[in-house]
């Protein structure tokens, strides 16, 4: 289509892909063989704009324009249907948020749910994905089932983990032998995050195992065979081969499962039906019902996108954190 | 040899579980979408088990249209992404320009904002535009999405840049190296893009539900929603609609997994 | 040259995203959409300038079938209005986007809307007074209502809903279970202790849980008022009367008395009527159609809602949804003279048939006559109450309904019925 740039420009970069070496993968290709002139610079850069251009402008028009907007409602009291009553009051929203104890808790909640739920589903998905990866007959009907309750709707998923975990059922009943009480899990205020839990893992695991499966095919069959020739043992070889050749993807899992741990709404939604959202008495509220009740329920835009901020902030702040820590561990 | 054989069965065996533990569910809606409204959640016999919740969906609700609204945009919002994010993150990972750094950091943000939070200006503009209640209200803000151009990115890190080179010192500039070499061996990537925009797309509510108001361009999500009463539920249609809202996505994964493992055999770098 | 040509092709994208932007009402949908240039709201008003009817819109979510649609039949013939509906999937849907509905001038004119959480958008200024149109004559029908229905919708003097129907909640029984469990007509519970008797029968006969009771404020309300409290609009929330109905529910299900649907899953207390999970619940005259379609076969009486002891004159709620003007409409009168049309007798009969008492009181015989098995409700109409909420509306019902989840379904918890109707009277009350 676009094909043709004036051609004969090759560019180095670091090879990622040498031979028996183990392979070394930075976010950043710095360094080169041969110098390059400032005209293939200069095509490079062309090149990239273009490339980008459309990803940049839908972000322009779709994403950057709403977001500030929505950012500036949270200096404002602010109902959309009525523009002659909506004043600035700077930062009140913000001061009033950390003076709510149902914003702490709903802050706790989506802290909790990120630090159990990412862990858990990056070592399940991962395990599934290396066990799926091997010589396994009916390979594409296992990776389908596991995938499976990933494609259907979470409304829908929650729905029928309801009925294995209503009172009596058969996950309820099956727990109540380990000591558990033998309740209704998503109605009772002990064990609906742990509900809420099961259920997103089980959800997600499927997700994250189709990443961790294509990226364990790239991982080149020779590094293996030579650590065999090297006496490594099938644990070695994981821990030494295929854990090292997969961190980018791994740093992919971790980040998504990140963001969308703090972003889980739909199961909530499903979950607390025509009760408010959080049911029961608001033990699965998390920052984003939070920000949903008091945006929309309850026509206060502007608390509620004060809510949102300061989720932004923290998930800002903790891929930040991420960031350079994976970097320097580089 | 025995040893390495009863390893192999523990595996299957625990194999199977996985698959049951994912499958169960799933058969145990099916079951249920099958039952009138008074037995859902019990066991009860054959016989009482029809197809009329089907039937009363297809008989009294436009499923048809509703399912074609949800094909034309899910399919419009793949294309685009596939199309897109591939080649803003080929860009990001192999190309050096100015901004670029700038530019991912941007692009990630849209990702960490909650997207409820966007919602209504976006329906704002939308309505300016004149989009509202039209399916371009739920396509064209969602042809490129950071999610996906952030796992193109990681995904181009991995593929080795020597065939990249070969490819330019036969003379190709890089939107022929681009769209001959590179696309051609990442089957992968776009069977992975494609399989989770799908899912995203076909199943996302809040979206449509806040764009479109009209019941002839309801996609079907939105649309099912609506079976229910004023005042009371009909959890025989919704477990039915869940069924009708299932199967086509899991027959596109279906159709998709393979090429998990053929874009990777086509591209000659397996061993 | 080529990477002009890359270029002019971006360039062409974007200008096709802005004429996108531009045109988006004549290109409209790529689906085989209708007609849709008349739905949305700049296009609506140039037709209706140029053409002889009017084409408004009506919102709301639900059975449209069977509740409005039948009050249109003629009206485009009648007074050259024709009314297209904008249905919503769900009411959270409809409230949640109605803000920016408004600001982006694509809400519709008017709309269906309960009398339970309605005050936060009337103080809002979301719907506006209808009281003009009653004036100048447009609107006809306002003197053939009841009082009682007339004042829930008349607030600070002004009218602002037109309510097209009306009917009292009802306690359902279902019948197979009772006959089971050994009881009679002669069993039927006036009072809430003769229901824990009830209750204690069920448990011992059939080892079951009598009282179905759904965690919602539509149902503690009736709980409220027929204890002889209620919310008063929030200057009573914290009375000794609302305290001992919260309290008697919170008892009766640490007794083993009651289920709720939300530990059965479910969001609808009819289906626990009808799955045979309870035997009895406070519901509403929905559940005729519910059980005809649903359960044919499930045998259910509909009694007036019991009362605490010496309470004999109060009763439960009662629905009396209306129509309403919203804000920033560009069709006021036209909605208006809809609305009026819309209360005519063929609607009406619509409504009986589905189990609503019209407003009219000239047809409660009709009503009487058609549903013989809740001829009783007619009754209860006088005796019943609006749901009386606080201003907060939405955000008083959830702490209502979180609070008491955390009584009942906290097996630890401690919480009394007078610690919850305090504690809402200091955030919520008047």
């Amino acid at each position: 289509m676009w094909c043709g740039l004036p051609a004969g420009c090759v560019r180095w970069g670091d090879s990622i892909y040498k031979k028996g070496a183990y392979i070394k993968m930075t976010a950043d290709n710095t360094g080169g063989k041969k110098k390059k002139t400032s005209k293939m610079r200069r095509q490079e850069a062309v090149a990239g704009w273009i490339f980008v251009l459309p990803a940049v402008l839908f972000w322009l028009i779709w994403f950057l324009y709403p977001a500030l907007k929505a950012i500036s409602i949270s200096f404002f009291q602010y109902n959309y249907a009525t523009p002659e009553t909506n004043t600035f009051i700077g930062l009140a929203n913000y001061v009033r948020l950390f003076q709510d104890p149902k914003f702490f808790t709903a802050m706790g909640h989506s802290f909790l749910m990120v630090a159990i739920v990412v862990p858990l589903q990056t070592i399940l998905s991962f395990a599934i994905a290396v066990l799926l990866n091997g010589p396994i007959r009916l390979k594409g009907f296992y990776r389908s089932s596991c995938y499976i309750p990933y494609v259907i709707s979470a409304m829908a998923v929650t729905i029928f983990f309801m009925y294995f975990f209503v009172k009596g059922g058969p996950a309820s009943s099956f727990f109540a032998l380990l000591g558990m009480e033998n309740v209704s899990w998503f109605a009772s205020t002990k064990y609906a995050m742990a509900f809420l839990m099961i259920v997103y893992v089980w959800q997600q695991v499927g997700f994250y195992m189709v990443i961790f499966i294509g990226a364990l095919q790239e991982v080149p069959m020779e590094l293996y065979e030579a650590a065999k020739v090297d006496g490594a043992n099938a644990w070695q070889r994981l821990t030494k081969i295929t854990v090292p050749m997969i961190k980018n993807t791994t740093y992919l899992v971790l980040t998504f499962g990140m963001i969308n741990a703090f972003q889980i709404f739909d199961q909530i939604a499903a979950m607390s039906k025509q009760s408010p959202l959080g049911s029961p008495s608001g033990a699965t509220s998390t920052l984003v019902t939070f920000l949903y009740q008091q945006s929309f329920s309850y026509m206060d835009m502007g608390y509620g996108s004060a809510a949102a901020v300061v989720l932004f902030l923290i998930i800002f702040s903790l891929s930040a954190v991420r960031e350079t820590a994976g970097r320097r561990s580089d | 040899m025995i040893k390495k054989r009863m390893a192999k069965s523990l595996i299957y065996l625990f194999l199977i579980c996985l698959a049951l533990i994912f499958l169960v569910p799933v058969f145990y809606v099916f079951y249920n979408s099958l039952l009138p409204k008074r037995y859902i959640g019990s066991f009860v016999p054959p016989s009482v088990w029809s197809f009329d919740n089907y039937k009363e969906l297809f008989s009294e609700f436009p499923i048809m249209q509703w399912y074609g609204n949800t094909a034309i945009s899910t399919i419009a919002v793949v294309v685009g992404n596939i199309f897109f994010t591939p080649l803003a993150g080929y860009a990001l990972a192999r190309l050096r320009f100015p901004g670029r750094k700038t530019i991912f950091l941007c692009l990630m943000l849209s990702m960490m904002i909650p997207g409820q939070l966007v919602l209504l200006p976006q329906y704002i503009m939308m309505a300016k535009a004149g989009m509202v209640d039209t399916l371009w209200a739920i396509i064209l803000p969602y042809l490129s999405q950071s999610m996906f151009i952030f796992m193109s990115r990681q995904f181009f890190y991995g593929i080795p840049e020597e065939l990249e080179e070969a490819a330019r010192i036969d003379g190709l500039g890089r939107f022929g190296t681009y769209f001959r070499i590179v696309l051609p061996i990442s089957g992968v990537l776009l069977a992975t893009i494609a399989i989770f925009n799908f899912t995203g797309t076909w199943n996302s509510y809040l979206v449509p539900s806040t764009f479109i108001s009209s019941p002839d361009k309801y996609v079907l999500v939105v649309g099912l929603q609506t079976v229910n009463n004023e005042h009371f539920q009909q959890e025989n249609l919704t477990l039915a609609g869940v069924v009708l809202l299932s199967f086509p996505v899991i027959g596109f994964f279906m159709f998709t997994q393979k090429f998990f493992v053929q874009g990777i055999a086509t591209a000659g770098l397996k061993g | 040259m080529k990477k002009v040509l890359a270029l002019l092709l971006a360039l062409l994208m974007v200008s096709a995203l802005a004429a996108c932007g531009q045109d988006g009402k004549e290109s409209s949908t790529p689906s085989s959409g209708t007609d849709n240039s008349s739905i949305s709201g700049a296009a609506d008003e140039s037709q209706a300038s140029t053409g002889d009817t009017v084409t408004i819109r009506m919102g709301g979510w639900g059975n449209f079938a069977d509740e409005h649609e039948p009050g249109t039949v003629g009206m485009e013939e009648a007074i050259g209005v024709k009314v297209e509906f904008q249905k919503y999937p769900t009411d959270a849907a409809f409230w949640d986007n109605l803000p920016a509905q408004i600001a982006a001038k694509t809400a519709p004119e008017f709309i269906a809307l309960s009398n339970e959480l309605y005050l936060p958008y009337i103080n809002d200024g979301l719907i506006i007074p209808i009281s003009k149109y009653i004036d100048d004559g447009t609107i006809t029908c306002w003197d053939s209502i009841g009082d009682n229905v007339k004042d829930i919708w008349t607030i600070d003097g002004e009218v602002y809903g037109i309510p097209f129907y009306q009917t009292p909640a009802v306690f359902a029984v279902n019948m197979d279970l009772w006959n089971e469990a050994g009881l009679t007509e002669a069993d039927f519970p006036e009072t809430w202790d003769d229901v824990l008797d009830v209750c204690r029968v069920f448990k011992d006969e059939l080892g079951m849980t009598g009282l179905c009771f759904n965690t919602q404020e539509f149902h503690f309300t009736q709980y409220c008022l027929s204890f002889g409290g209620g919310w008063g609009l929030g200057k009573t929330i914290d009375t000794p009367e609302n305290a001992a109905a919260l309290q008697f529910i919170i008892n009766a299900y640490h007794q083993g008395y009651v289920v709720t649907p939300k530990e059965l899953g479910v969001g609808y207390d009819g289906n626990v009527v009808m799955s045979g999970d309870a035997a009895m619940s406070t519901g509403g005259t929905w559940y005729v159609n519910d059980f005809k379609k649903n359960a044919p076969d499930v045998e259910v009486k509909y009694l007036t809602i019991p009362h605490a002891e010496g309470k004999d004159d109060v009763s439960g709620t009662f629905h009396a949804p209306c129509y309403a003007l919203l804000k920033g409409g560009a069709h006021e009168k036209e909605a208006a003279m809809a609305i009026n049309y819309m209360m005519n007798d063929s609607h009406d009969e619509a409504l009986i048939d589905i189990g609503y008492i019209p407003v009219n009181s000239d047809l409660f015989d009709t009503f009487k006559e058609r549903q013989p098995e809740l001829a009783g409700l007619v009754d209860a109409v006088s005796k019943s109450n609006g749901f009386g909420y606080p201003p907060a509306g939405k955000k008083f019902a959830d702490a209502l309904i979180s609070k008491m989840e955390e009584a009942l379904f906290n097996s630890d918890s401690t919480v009394t019925g007078s610690q919850i109707v305090k504690e809402l009277q200091e955030e919520y009350g008047e």
